[in-house]
């Protein structure tokens, strides 16, 4: 169809054509439904983000601060390495802690404590898809293509994993 | 419609639940037509639903959810094709090739030349066609949503059917040429 053919006035008064709506059927026919784990995926981040905040906002502290994701999207297109150092780590359920080496601002405060609680949550979601047994072993590292602010969505992670530099 | 759309302003995990079982297959089936990739519409959907629970508060300004929500897909599914490169896509295409085979194999096998000829017409023609079939939308809220007029929605639903039988005519031929030319003496 050339384009004089979308712009014409007497082609919008094309008759209805009967076959349309086998058409339509055969259009709806394509999709396929969601995967069954998508779900469990989205209401996990979703639950991310909705729990990050309101964690946050229990402290009393930075009201208005972006959530954690928020700060992820921050380092968009950057390639960061995760590690699992146990030489700055601090106690916590896990023992262990994540660093951020390629973005040094997010280390401070309480944003390693978010971004440390994340992971631990992430884990669990892990759990829940059949995904464990995963191990961080101390001095692990993993590259992350930081595409969105939900690089490190539990559907990502095993591949990262995967994948040791 | 008021309640749920409070509870979502509100962060309640439960009506985010609720907005997903309700239009997650539709808003997968059409960001999946409009990238013609499953991988892809399942990554932008993912993301749309962290970009609604970080934006909560926008619901609450929300009157018409269905629009909305496929609105925001719109947006999600032109960030995606920002930031997608060359690599990615063929990347993503094997991925999806390969998702299919493996997750769907107790369905039917694709329309293959129906997703051709979708993935060939023009992104706004796919886009209302998604919109309509897949998202369940009216010529109304399709407008909304594209930020266009209802009577240009029709057309382009119109146009985009008669250029999409074409293409498939065309498809038809070739295959029967093909057929026809590699006859066995």
């Amino acid at each position: 169809m050339s384009d004089n053919d979308h712009s014409s006035p007497d082609s919008r008064r094309l008759p209805k054509r009967c076959d349309d709506a086998a058409l339509e059927a055969r259009i709806a026919a394509l999709a396929a439904p969601p995967p069954i784990g998508l779900r469990q995926n989205v209401l996990a981040a979703v639950e991310q983000v909705l729990g990050g905040s309101t964690a946050t906002n229990s402290r009393g502290s930075l009201p208005e601060r972006e959530p954690v994701w928020g700060v992820l999207a921050g380092a968009c297109a950057v390639a960061l390495t995760l590690t699992v150092a146990p030489w700055i780590a601090m106690p916590s359920s896990a023992g262990q802690r994540l660093v951020f080496s390629g973005s040094p601002q997010e280390l401070q405060g309480d944003r390693v404590a978010d971004i440390s609680q994340q992971r631990d949550q992430l884990l669990q979601s892990l759990a829940s898809t059949e995904r464990l047994p995963v191990a961080f072993q101390p001095g692990d590292q993993f590259q992350v293509e930081s595409a969105s602010a939900t690089t490190l969505r539990p559907r990502d992670l095993p591949k990262f994993l995967d994948d040791p530099l | 419609m008021a309640t749920l759309t409070q509870a979502l302003a509100a962060g309640d995990p439960e009506a985010f639940a609720a907005v997903y079982d309700r239009f997650a297959a539709r808003l997968c089936a059409v960001a999946t037509t409009m990238t013609s990739s499953a991988t892809e519409a399942e990554d932008i959907v993912h993301d749309l639903f962290v970009d609604l629970a970080t934006h909560r508060q926008r619901f609450a300004r929300v009157t018409d959810l269905d629009a909305y929500l496929f609105t925001a897909l719109r947006n999600a599914v032109s960030r995606h094709w920002r930031r997608r490169s060359i690599h990615r896509k063929a990347i993503d295409r094997m991925q999806r090739e390969h998702s299919r085979e493996a997750t769907y194999t107790d369905q039917p096998p694709p329309d293959e030349a129906l997703a051709a000829a979708l993935a060939a017409l023009k992104a706004t023609q796919r886009e209302v066609l998604t919109l309509k079939i897949d998202g369940g939308l009216t010529f109304a809220e399709i407008a909304r949503v594209t930020n266009t007029r209802p009577n240009t929605a029709a057309s382009r639903y119109r146009y985009a059917l008669a250029q999409l039988r074409r293409l498939l005519t065309r498809t038809q031929k070739q295959q029967h040429l093909r057929e026809k030319t590699h006859v066995p003496q």
